[in-house]
C-alpha cells in the first residue's frame, strides 16, 4: 500500500516575493512582479518586460554552498529549497541524510551562463572558455545544488522537460516517498532569465508587449521570468508524528505527450493528462475546486487549454486562475510555483487569482477566472496544470488534509 | 520499505554508437574487442581538442530517417530517434498509435544538445537584432527537443521525460522508468541516454573530467525496452533490472570513493546479490591518472577486492560519451549476456557512474533465461 505524501514546507523565490509570508500576501492581493529589464544583454529588444527577482541575494539564504561556485539557477533553487525546510521546521541535519532527496525542474538550466560562453565563444573561441564556467554549466547540477545545501545524499534527478518541469518533479517526489524509496524529498523548479530564451520567446511572436492578461479578451501574449520554487514532501504519517504543519496532500499526478508538434498547445494531450491524473488521484473531474491553469497568456495556449478543461470537465468546470499573470513565466519552475500557490491556497482557504483581467474572452464559455484578488474559498481538491514544448503535458492533483 | 514487486525486465534495445548501430552490430564488436575510434577533425568547422573520437562522421539524418519530419533535427535528436526505432523493433513493441498511447519514454541527457543552445545563443550576438533568431529551431535549444522528436516520431503518448544527470544519465532513466512501471504510469518505458558529439561537448568535457587533457570522448544514443514482469511468452527477456541507486556527495575525490562505494553496496543489497556473486562489472573507465577514474576503481577494489569477475571499460573502445555513457555500459552488459563465454546461465553485472560534481549511479542486472542463448554466437 502506499504512503500518503503530504507538502509540509513551502520555499518560494519570487519576481513576487521572497519566503512564503511575502508570497502568500502578494498572491492573495494580485501584485505584479512584472519589471522593465534594464541589463545590456536586453538592450536591443523593442520590449523588456519580464518577471525578474531583482533582489536575490543568495548568500542570506544559503548556508552550506558558495554562492560563487554555482550558477544562478541552482542558487535560486537551493536557496528555495532552504526556505523550504525552515519552513517544514525541519532540521535537514538531523534526519537519516540517505533517505532524503530531491527533484528539481528546469527549462534552460544555467542557461545564463551559456550567455556567458556563447560570448567568449565568439570573442576567443571554445577552446578559451573559462573553466569555473564550464564547470557550472552541466544541468544536473540544480538537483546536487539543493542536496549540497542539505546535506543529504540520496537521489537529486534534475528533470529537464521544460516548461511542465516542476509538475513532474512533484510527481516524481510523490513516488519516490509513496513507494518508500525516500522519506523526505525537496521538489520543485528554477529557471533564469536569459538573452536566447527572451529572443526564441519574443521571435515566435509569444511575448506580450507589457503585462500578461490570461484569458483576456485583449491578451496578447506570455511574458519570461525567472524564480525558484521548492516544497518539502514527506510521509502523512512522519509530518503528524513531528506535528509539522500540513499544507496539502499530493493526491497523485499524470502525464502525457502530444506526439504531435514541438510547439503547439494540443488539447487532446492536455486531457490526456488530466483524466490520467484524475485516474491515478482517484478523483473524479467534480471533485476538483479549482484549477491552477498553465495560462500563459498567449492565443492559442490559453484557448487549447480551456478547450482541454471544457472536455474534461464539461460545462460547468471549476474556477480556473493563472499565477502566470503575476509571476510572469517562470519556465521550469512554473508548475512549481502552480503547486505551490495550490498549497497555500489550500490551507489559507482562498483562489488565488488572475491579475490584469478586464474582460473574458468570448470564446471561453463558462470560465471564472478569479478576476483580480484572490477568493477566500474552502477548497479540498485543486489541480495544477503544467504544458512545454514537445508536447510534453503534467498535472498534479492535491488535496486538503483535515 | 519498498514494495517486493517482480524486478523490471529488458525486453529489447535500440543503439547508434560508432562500435554498431542497433543490438546484433554492436554486440559483435564488442565481443570481437574491436575499436571505434576514427578520425573526426573534419566533421565541424571549429577547431577540436584532439583529432580522433569514437563517432559516426557519415551519420546523415535524411539517409537513416528519411526527410518527412525531420529538417529540424539536431544531431542528438537524429542519433535518439534512430536508436528508439531499433529498441521498439528488436522488442517487438508496436511503433504506431493509438497502441503506444501508455508507452513512454525517458531520456537522460547532459545539456541538451549543447550545439544547439549555443548556435541559437550566438544568432542573438550576430545578427543586426538579438531576436532574428530562426524560430524553428528554437525547441532543440531547449534539453527536450530530442524526447519530444522522438514521441512524434513513434507516436509515443505515455510519459515523456527529459532528466538532465551527466555521465550515469542512462541509470537515471532506468529509475525514472521503474518507477513509471511501478507507479502505473505506463505499460512499458523507453529509457536511455543520448549525447552527440560537437565542439561545444569537446571542449567543455576538459573541464567537466576536471583534467584538462583531450581524453578520447564518443557519441551514442542507447535505448532499452523496459516491461514489468512477467514479459509474455512471445517476448525475450534479455536482463531483469534488479535495482538501480543513485546517491549524491561531495565531490573531491576521496568523498567520491566513498559515494560510489556506498551506492554499490546499496544497489547490490536491494539486489540482494552478493559482491562475490557478480559475474561482470562495466565501468565507464578513462585515464588511468584521471583521479575520478582512480577514485572509482578504488571503491570498487574495496568492494570486489578478490573476485575473479569480468572487467569491461567502455571508454577505451566506444569513447567516452558523457551523457550516454552509462547507457553504452548497458549495452555492453547486454553485449556480453549474448556471450557463452560469460557464466553461470544467470549472470550478475554491476554497472557504476560518477556524475560530474560527486553523485554517482550504479545498477545490478541479472541475465534472463533463455534456451536459445548458447546458439546465438
Amino acid at each position: 500500500m502506499p504512503r500518503r505524501v503530504v507538502i509540509t514546507g513551502v520555499g518560494p523565490v519570487s519576481p513576487i516575493g521572497t519566503g512564503v509570508r511575502a508570497f502568500t500576501d502578494a498572491l492573495r492581493q494580485g501584485r505584479c512582479g512584472i519589471s522593465e529589464l534594464t541589463g545590456p544583454e536586453f538592450a536591443d529588444f523593442p520590449t523588456r518586460y519580464a518577471g525578474a527577482v531583482t533582489d536575490f541575494d543568495p548568500s542570506s539564504t544559503v548556508e552550506r554552498l558558495a554562492p560563487d561556485q554555482w550558477g544562478r539557477t541552482s542558487l535560486l533553487g537551493s536557496a528555495a529549497a532552504r526556505l523550504a525546510v525552515r519552513d517544514a521546521g525541519l532540521d535537514p541535519a538531523r534526519i537519516p541524510r540517505h533517505r532524503a532527496g530531491v527533484s528539481m525542474g528546469t527549462t534552460g538550466g544555467e542557461s545564463r551562463l551559456v550567455d556567458q560562453g556563447t560570448a567568449q565563444w565568439i570573442g576567443k573561441g571554445l577552446d578559451h572558455l573559462d573553466p569555473g564556467l564550464a564547470h557550472q554549466l552541466p544541468a544536473s547540477r540544480m538537483a546536487e545544488a539543493v542536496a549540497r545545501e542539505l546535506g543529504w545524499t540520496g537521489e537529486a534527478m534534475t528533470i529537464a522537460s521544460a516548461c511542465a518541469a516542476g509538475n513532474y518533479a512533484v510527481g516524481y517526489a510523490y513516488d519516490v516517498i509513496a513507494h518508500g524509496d525516500a522519506d523526505y524529498m525537496i521538489a520543485g523548479g528554477a529557471d533564469s532569465l536569459n538573452r536566447w530564451g527572451y529572443a526564441g520567446f519574443y521571435r515566435l511572436g509569444a511575448m506580450a508587449a507589457r503585462a500578461c492578461a490570461p484569458f483576456d479578451r485583449g491578451r496578447d501574449g506570455m511574458l519570461v521570468a525567472e524564480g525558484g520554487a521548492a516544497m518539502l514532501l514527506e510521509p502523512l504519517e512522519s509530518a503528524r508524528t513531528r506535528r509539522a504543519h500540513i499544507y496539502a496532500e499530493v493526491l497523485g499526478y499524470g502525464l502525457s505527450c502530444d506526439a504531435d508538434h514541438m510547439v503547439a498547445p494540443n488539447s487532446t494531450g492536455m486531457a490526456t493528462s488530466m483524466r490520467r491524473a484524475h485516474r491515478q488521484a482517484g478523483v473524479e473531474a467534480g471533485e476538483i475546486d479549482y484549477i491552477c491553469a498553465h495560462g500563459t497568456g498567449t492565443p492559442s495556449n490559453d484557448a487549447a487549454e480551456w478547450r482541454a478543461i471544457l472536455d474534461v470537465f464539461g460545462n460547468s468546470p471549476p474556477p480556473t486562475s493563472s499565477v502566470k499573470s503575476m509571476l510572469g513565466h517562470t519556465m521550469g519552475a512554473a508548475s512549481a510555483f502552480g503547486v505551490l500557490a495550490c498549497a497555500v491556497g489550500l490551507a489559507e482557504g482562498f483562489m488565488p487569482p488572475t491579475a490584469h483581467h478586464q474582460q473574458t474572452d468570448p470564446g471561453l464559455p463558462h470560465l471564472d477566472p478569479v478576476p483580480g484578488r484572490g477568493r477566500p474559498a474552502r477548497l479540498n481538491r485543486v489541480q495544477n496544470n503544467g504544458f512545454a514544448f514537445g508536447g510534453n503535458n503534467a498535472i498534479t492533483v492535491l488535496g486538503r488534509v483535515e | 520499505m519498498s514494495a517486493v514487486t517482480a524486478p523490471p525486465i529488458i525486453t529489447g534495445w535500440g543503439i547508434v554508437s560508432a562500435l554498431g548501430t542497433g543490438a546484433a552490430e554492436f554486440t559483435e564488436a564488442v565481443l570481437r574487442g574491436a575499436d571505434g575510434a576514427v578520425d573526426a577533425s573534419g566533421m565541424f568547422n571549429e577547431p577540436l581538442p584532439r583529432n580522433t573520437a569514437c563517432v559516426l562522421p557519415d551519420f546523415d539524418i535524411r539517409e537513416r530517417l528519411g526527410r518527412k519530419g525531420t529538417s529540424t533535427y539536431d544531431r542528438l535528436t537524429g542519433l535518439t530517434v534512430h536508436a528508439c526505432g531499433l529498441a521498439l523493433e528488436d522488442a517487438g513493441l508496436p511503433a504506431r498509435a493509438p497502441d503506444t498511447e501508455e508507452v513512454g519514454l525517458v531520456l537522460g541527457t547532459n545539456l541538451g544538445s549543447a550545439r544547439s543552445t549555443w548556435e541559437f545563443d550566438r544568432k542573438t550576438y550576430l545578427q543586426d537584432r538579438p531576436y532574428l533568431v530562426n524560430p524553428a529551431l528554437f525547441p532543440n535549444a531547449a534539453f527536450n527537443a530530442a524526447a519530444g522528436q522522438t514521441a512524434i516520431r513513434y507516436g509515443l503518448r505515455g510519459i515523456n521525460t527529459t532528466l538532465a544527470a551527466g555521465p550515469p544519465a542512462a541509470l537515471a532513466a532506468l529509475r525514472y522508468a521503474r518507477n513509471a512501471l511501478r507507479g502505473g504510469h505506463a505499460t512499458a518505458m523507453i529509457a536511455g541516454a543520448a549525447e552527440e558529439y560537437s565542439p561545444q561537448n569537446a571542449w567543455l568535457a576538459r573541464h567537466w573530467h576536471g583534467d584538462r587533457q583531450a581524453r578520447l570522448l564518443g557519441e551514442a544514443a542507447t535505448l532499452f525496452a523496459l516491461e514489468p514482469a512477467p514479459v509474455g511468452a512471445a517476448r525475450r527477456g534479455r536482463a531483469e533490472l534488479l535495482a538501480v541507486e543513485l546517491v549524491t556527495g561531495e565531490a573531491d575525490s576521496e568523498a567520491v570513493s566513498a559515494t560510489v562505494e556506498d551506492c554499490v553496496r546499496r544497489a547490490l543489497d536491494l539486489a540482494q546479490v552478493a559482491p562475490e556473486d557478480v559475474d561482470l562489472v562495466v565501468t565507464c573507465g578513462g585515464p588511468a591518472n584521471c583521479s575520478r577514474t582512480r577514485a572509482e576503481e578504488q571503491a570498487l577494489g574495496r568492494l570486489l577486492p578478490q573476485t575473479d569477475c569480468r572487467r569491461h571499460r567502455v571508454a577505451d573502445t566506444a569513447g567516452d560519451c558523457l551523457a550516454a555513457a552509462a547507457g553504452v555500459q548497458l549495452a555492453t552488459v547486454l553485449a556480453w549476456f549474448c556471450s557463452p563465454q560469460l557464466r553461470p546461465r544467470r549472470a550478475v553485472a554491476l554497472v557504476t557512474s560518477l556524475g560530474w560534481d560527486g553523485a554517482a549511479g550504479a545498477a545490478v542486472f541479472r541475465r534472463c533465461p533463455d534456451d536459445r542463448s548458447d546458439h546465438r554466437l
